[in-house]
């Protein structure tokens, strides 16, 4: 769907955005849902949801949204990111919101939607199968039964509908859950990002909901989503990292002088100036792209690889301008690297999406 | 851009290119084709799309003058010889010169005057503010004494946008005037500099108490410093452009090759590549939007100049790399030239280092070295 907002309406979006998750939260949020199973701050949750409409950016607005493009959820992501947001804007309002949309299922979507869009229910999507234990779909008497196990499954431990991919019919189909269903279980993982949960989902003849038809077309295409949300997230955070670097290259004194007189240090923030003006552009170019066309493979595979090498780039580089206080628990460098890093190999490493375009520009035989 | 205009350049080109093949014969490398072809160019209106109409352009913007440029490069077509008259030079005239000083402008469009920029000098080269030409008032003269170096298209150059220091007890950047110069001017001399590729490509020009009319003063005196801004941010936006360009030589370089039996270190080498080129072009390209929407170059310039430069030159590495032996015995010499030229790149319009002191001071604020 093609932006329909200005330029103008954009930068109020984003200010308004980056004004809410300042008063509501700061870096001590932040951590408190860190040490959290899922977290998830349900009440800042339903302000952002409600207020500023976030949670339904992508909802059309005959169910509840605010029928908005990826160039508003880029702006979104890229917020989201600088801030650390957990718990589950990826998860619900981009990857499971994203799947049902993609599904084409009409009453699915008018029973699951507005709650989503308001921010009252919360849904994940489950689409990495454990080795050896594939997800299996069987229909008995008309009614579906999912056993099996998936991982890394984005914002799960939060999440009261799972949105399950599994094999149907010859191909692939779009399922759900209950969290709390008889047969479902949800174990959290430790990822390497606290900021983030993400969790393991076992089925053990759980009784599911078949969501629309044939998703073969659906999961690549909300792949594709959730490979830009990655790099989008990754361009907010990574500037984020060169403020605070910044801003301690202009305080921090060494040998008589703030440290951002000495050329080592003006270099690496040069460097790092260049490759967040470069991820904040090809992630907007991308989101255009992906406004105006079903599909943009090449540029999100571009954006993806780029941004998961620039992101971590910029966030190691923060650990290495801050020195010794830059490698300790309180400050919250880390918190970055672990973010940019883990978003880094979801939806596709850097190499796998640079293995795809190979294949895109006829490389590969 | 409308597509009327494009569609109005093919028409041209249609009719234009078969008769100038037919007459000039293909040989690019011959100065004479090339002045030639600007000549058919300038007579069809298309040589600077970008000037304003009434000095002989169509007033498009960047992204436009881009368009046309490829569709010119699709024919087969060179590049202009009076590039830097048509791209940094006339827009400065236009910008800063008097009606008389305005009339060298048709002359760019014809290649009846080539111009060159005096800049560089031995002793200020990223330090350009610190030259050290001089130029003396004396009477309606200037009389001019010192050496420019790195004076893209020198030999071929009838004209010189010549900075000089006219006021020596003034703050540096405020003792610089610029100066219009014939460079048929008595007290003139300009050599070619060979450069590591074997080719001379810049020269070095000397001024031996040369005189130069007061009246080719360009803009205030004393104040060459903010002319010459002027110049060089038409450069900047042109990086843009090359950018944008980049992007396409790489996408081509692949295709072309896309079919070798490259290992997979070598395919993941070539990926990498398209991918920071088109992640340059696409900065490259929001950056034309800006400067088409009229909004002033800003930081992105250097970013676009630092990131294009570098990848430029490590893509010369990568096909050098690719040919093996061949490309340094003797096999494949356009890819050993290639690879010597690309290291003027990081050099040339700025150094790295520069660029990164000039991102870390003025965008990113830090103290001034």
């Amino acid at each position: 769907m093609t932006t329909t907002t200005t330029a103008a309406e954009r930068e109020d979006l984003r200010a308004a955005i980056r004004a809410f998750l300042a008063d509501h939260l700061d870096e001590a949020t932040v951590r408190e849902l860190a040490e959290t199973g899922d977290g998830f701050a349900r009440q800042m949750w339903a302000q952002f949801a409600g207020d500023l409409g976030v949670a339904g950016v992508l909802v059309p607005e005959e169910f509840g949204g605010q029928g908005l493009s990826t160039v508003e959820l880029g702006i979104v992501l890229q917020e989201s990111g600088r801030a650390l947001l957990g718990a589950p804007f990826l998860g619900s309002a981009v990857l499971a919101t994203a799947a049902l949309l993609r599904a084409g299922d009409e009453p699915a979507a008018k029973k699951l939607l507005p709650a989503l869009a308001e921010g009252s229910a919360v849904a994940a999507l489950a689409v990495d199968d454990d080795p050896g234990t594939a997800v299996v779909a069987t229909a008995t008497g008309g009614a579906w039964r999912l056993s099996g196990r998936k991982r890394h499954v984005v914002d799960l431990p939060a999440a009261d509908t799972v949105l399950v991919v599994a094999a149907a019919d010859g191909g692939t189909g779009l399922f759900a859950v209950r969290a709390d269903g008889q047969g479902v279980h949800v174990e959290p993982s430790p990822s390497l990002d606290l900021t983030r949960k993400v969790g393991q989902l076992r089925l053990q003849d759980a009784v599911a909901e078949r969501i629309g038809g044939d998703f073969t077309a659906g999961l690549a295409a909300v792949s594709e989503l959730g490979a830009f949300a990655c790099a989008a997230e990754q361009a907010g955070a990574a500037a984020r990292c060169l403020e605070i670097e910044v801003d301690y290259a202009k305080t921090r004194e060494q040998f008589g002088r703030v440290i951002g007189f000495f050329q080592a240090i003006k270099h690496r923030l040069a460097e790092h100036l260049a490759l967040v003006e470069q991820m904040r552009a090809a992630v907007e170019a991308a989101a255009v792209e992906l406004a105006e066309n079903s599909s943009a493979a090449e540029t999100v595979s571009v954006v993806k690889a780029y941004c998961g090498e620039a992101g971590s780039s910029v966030a190691e580089g923060l650990i290495d301008t801050l020195g010794g206080i830059g490698f300790t628990w309180e400050h919250v460098a880390h918190l970055y690297l672990r973010r940019v890093k883990t978003l880094a190999y979801l939806f596709g490493s850097p190499a796998e999406h640079r293995e795809r375009l190979a294949d895109q520009l006829g490389m590969l035989g | 851009m409308s597509t009327d205009v494009l569609d109005e350049l093919r028409t041209f080109l249609d009719e234009a290119v078969p008769r100038f093949r037919a007459e000039h014969g293909s040989d690019d490398t011959s100065w004479d084709t090339r002045v030639a072809w600007q000549r058919v160019m300038a007579a069809g209106g298309w040589a600077a799309p970008g000037w304003a109409p009434e000095h002989g352009g169509r007033g498009l913007p960047a992204h436009d003058v881009l368009a046309v440029e490829d569709v010119v490069a699709s024919y087969g077509m060179p590049a202009l010889p009076g590039m830097l008259g048509l791209k940094n030079v006339g827009p400065t005239l236009a910008r800063w010169g008097n009606d008389e000083q305005k009339k060298s402008l048709p002359r760019i469009l014809s290649a009846d005057e080539v111009w060159c920029q005096g800049f560089s000098e031995p002793g200020a080269g990223s330090d350009l503010a610190g030259l050290r030409t001089r130029a003396v008032r004396d009477g309606n003269e200037f009389v001019v004494n010192g050496q420019k170096i790195w004076t893209s298209s020198g030999m071929r150059a009838t004209h010189m946008e010549l900075l000089v220091r006219t006021d020596p007890a003034a703050p540096k950047h405020r003792g610089i005037s610029a100066l219009l110069v014939d460079l048929s001017t008595p007290g003139i001399e300009v050599r070619p500099i060979r450069q590591i590729n074997g080719q001379a490509e810049f020269a070095e020009v000397f001024f031996t108490d040369a005189r130069v009319p007061a009246a080719n003063l360009l803009g205030p005196e004393n104040d060459g410093w903010t002319v010459t801004m002027t110049t060089l941010g038409h450069e900047r936006s042109g990086v843009a452009i090359f950018a944008t360009r980049f992007e396409r030589e790489v996408r081509e370089f692949i295709a072309a090759n896309r079919s070798r039996d490259f290992s997979p270190v070598q395919r993941d080498t070539l990926v990498r590549h398209f991918i920071e080129a088109r992640v340059v072009a696409l900065l490259g390209e929001a950056s034309l939007s800006r400067l088409a929407a009229g909004e002033q170059p800003g930081a992105e310039q250097s970013v676009i100049k630092l990131v294009w430069s570098e990848a430029a030159q490590r893509l010369s590495g990568t096909r050098l790399d690719l040919a093996g032996i061949e490309g340094v015995a003797g096999d494949q010499q356009d890819v050993a030239g290639g690879y010597l030229s690309a290291r003027a790149q990081t050099i040339a319009a700025g150094t790295s280092p520069i660029v990164k002191n000039v991102l870390a001071e003025r965008v990113l604020g830090l103290p001034r070295g």
